[in-house]
């Protein structure tokens, strides 16, 4: 359940055998190509690491408990992620689909209140835009 | 007493700075909400952003009648955008 912070983009997702799970649901967070409306070549992304870390483990443990779950994997990067790439995951291992989609929308939205990590948009160059 | 706090993404952007330094007076220890409430009045433009922010003492989000000690380590967490 611990935690996990990757320099740039997220590597492929590791096996996760979790014993019992009837469900097994993976979210990834993929950088678009835009941010407002402005081609963007990537993201990049602050860290305040320590309270990272920590607001992490806690919501992770809280949203374990919450939902009655049986694991839970949270996964985010720090630093450059180019558009296109996976910039976080999160994976729930729950006994059945209702508690686990659940709980992945749960866990979201509080990531996106309390964790302090900031993305800072990494504008594309002209030439690097795709025209029609 | 002199606080040190720490500031990141747009706040820091905003202040132009990621450390910003506090001298409150000495004797009893200040408070959290006395702490921005200095901060908000010495950056008059910034203060919606201050004022909407929390601060974080020792890595976690402190309450406004939280006492600060000279060795904690603060942090002004404004609107984060990380997942």
């Amino acid at each position: 359940m611990t935690p996990i912070l990757h320099d740039g983009p997220l590597p492929p997702a590791t096996p996760w055998d979790i014993p019992g799970a009837g469900a097994v649901i993976c979210f990834e967070g993929i950088v678009r190509p835009s941010e407002d409306d402005h081609a963007i070549a990537a993201l990049d992304y602050e860290v305040y690491e320590p309270m990272a870390q920590r607001e992490l483990a806690r919501l992770s443990t809280a949203t374990c408990a919450r939902f009655g779950l049986l694991d839970l994997l949270a996964e985010h990067s720090r630093g450059c992620v180019p558009a296109g790439a996976c910039s976080f995951r999160l994976r729930i291992a729950s006994q059945h689909r209702a508690e686990g989609l659940a709980a992945m929308a749960w866990f979201i939205d509080r990531l996106k209140q309390d964790v302090p990590i900031w993305k800072r948009p990494v504008i594309a160059h002209p030439a690097e835009v795709a025209t029609p | 007493m002199t606080y040190q706090i720490q500031l990141f993404g747009p706040l820091a952007d905003a202040l132009r700075t990621r450390v910003v330094q506090l001298d409150l007076p000495p004797g009893t220890p200040a408070s959290v909400a006395q702490l921005l409430q200095q901060l908000a009045w010495l950056h008059p433009a910034q203060q919606p952003m201050i004022r909407s922010a929390r601060l974080a003492v020792n890595c976690t989000f402190a309450a406004p009648d939280q006492r600060l000690q000279p060795t904690d380590e603060l942090a002004l967490i404004g609107m984060v955008s990380g997942g």
